[in-house]
């Protein structure tokens, strides 16, 4: 329980600093998307049950502070939390046991994952503009960030959630 | 047949299930509930975040942009001098504009009052280009008025709580604006393309005179959401397939819509 808790504090740090530092900030027209990173850290770094419920609880603030349909975010942010997870728990780009590149390399291919599962559950919750908007440059752009960052943010998950959690391999 | 425990867990769950579906119902809804809800219990997160990061970020800007700042300032108070100036002369003009506006008849002109407002947050993400303003239900905006600023039309107000809204600007995906290209009598269909891209219009008759430059204003046709006479964009560029009968137009917003700072609503509602 006390996992959980610190999961869900530590989650809503990241949604925090999410909303207040990064979302005004535009990297080549791009909002940097740490909510996204932060799922796919914590399903390479702990396993696949934090991974969903971070990333639900990062993307429901993201949700609470945008005009999209209310549970997109939440809902992609457990999605890709899942599937990182069971990719860390098979031991592809998890902290302990493989090779110092696949974790970025799992990285980058979570954003791919994430931009595409965001479009599609948001035209499950009929909203289709988001296959209009910027999301060739914000997978890109993100794509670059999650390799630099997957890394350190799973060392953080681990920090501040313990490693109690960690699904051994 | 289910434990006690279980039975006892299901009943639980459904009187929970039962007491959120009437408070959000008395609240306006599950979605405004869930929404408002995600508002409140973040709001400390965010505000200790912004307390941190905030006064670093704006010292470590002001520490590598020093020349930049200056050299701003400068140039905006001689520009604040010029735009009293033109204020002054141009009270007598909207005195009389609206001496000739009342005589004309004309709906929207300088008559429609105006709420302005902060712009107070831009759209956390990139699949949505949208602003939260400093103004909301109390100060009479409604979902639909129309905002502009910075020399034409940004968006229109699309929810609202007691102090704040959130505008959805032209250049969102979603928007789709009628207006008149120029002097040629051409209606359109103005669409966004997404944050930073140009506005798109489609199947212009090949009848109709356009050029590059030529400005495009709200209708205000029977029917119209927004009032008449709001610019909107500029043509860019036309594009012309051969062998097609209509053309195709890139604009570019009036309004700088990536450097907003203060905003005003039309507190205008179709059919006033």
């Amino acid at each position: 329980m006390t996992g959980l808790i610190r999961l869900v504090l530590a989650s809503a740090l990241m949604g925090a600093v999410q909303l207040s530092v990064l979302s005004p900030i535009r990297l080549a027209h791009v909002t940097i998307m740490l909510m996204w990173i932060w799922a796919l850290a914590l399903g390479i770094s702990i396993n696949r049950w934090y991974a969903t419920i971070g990333g639900a609880v990062v993307g429901f603030m993201l949700d609470a502070q945008s005009s999209t349909p209310l549970l997109t975010f939440a809902v992609t942010g457990a999605l890709v939390g899942y599937i990182c997870g069971r990719l860390g728990e098979e031991g592809i780009g998890d902290l302990d046991g493989a090779a110092w590149w696949s974790g970025p390399i799992v990285g980058s291919l979570g954003i791919v994952i994430s931009v595409l599962a965001a479009m599609c559950v948001a035209t499950v919750f009929g909203d289709g503009t988001f296959w209009r908007g910027n999301a060739g440059a914000s997978m890109v752009v993100n794509m670059l960030l999650a390799a630099l960052l997957v890394r350190p943010l799973g060392r953080f998950a681990r920090w501040a959630i313990g490693d109690d959690m960690v699904v051994h391999r | 047949m289910a434990s006690p425990v279980v039975r006892r867990r299901i009943f639980s769950g459904v009187v929970a299930f039962v007491i959120f579906l009437t408070v959000a119902e008395l609240t306006g809804g599950p979605a405004h509930f869930l929404r408002s809800t995600g508002r409140f219990v973040s709001a400390p997160f965010t505000w200790v975040v912004g307390l941190v990061a905030h006064p670093v970020g704006h010292l470590m800007t002001g520490a590598l942009n020093y020349s930049d700042v200056v050299a701003q300032n400068r140039l905006l108070r001689e520009q604040l001098a010029h735009d009293q100036m033109l204020i002054n002369q141009q009270q007598y003009q909207a005195n009389e504009l609206q001496r000739l506006t009342a005589s004309l008849n004309l709906p929207f002109v300088g008559t429609t009052p105006t709420v302005s407002a902060q712009v107070i947050g831009i759209s956390p993400t990139n699949f949505a280009a949208t602003v939260t303003i400093s103004r909301g239900q109390d100060d009479g905006l409604l979902p639909g008025m129309p905002v502009v600023g910075g020399g034409g039309l940004l968006g229109t107000v699309t929810s609202t709580t007691s102090h704040s809204a959130i505008v959805t600007l032209i250049t969102d995906a979603s928007s789709a604006i009628t207006g008149e290209i120029g002097t040629s009598g051409a209606q359109a269909v103005i669409y966004g393309s997404g944050d930073a891209r140009p506005l798109r219009v489609t199947a212009v008759a090949l009848s109709k005179s356009v050029s590059p430059g030529d400005i495009v204003s709200t209708t205000g046709a029977n029917g119209d959401l927004l009032p008449p006479g709001i610019p909107i964009a500029k043509v860019k560029s036309i594009v012309v397939t051969p062998g097609a009968t209509t053309y195709n137009l890139t604009l570019t917003p009036l309004a700088d819509i990536r450097n907003l700072g203060y905003v005003s609503v039309l507190l205008w509602e179709p059919g006033t």
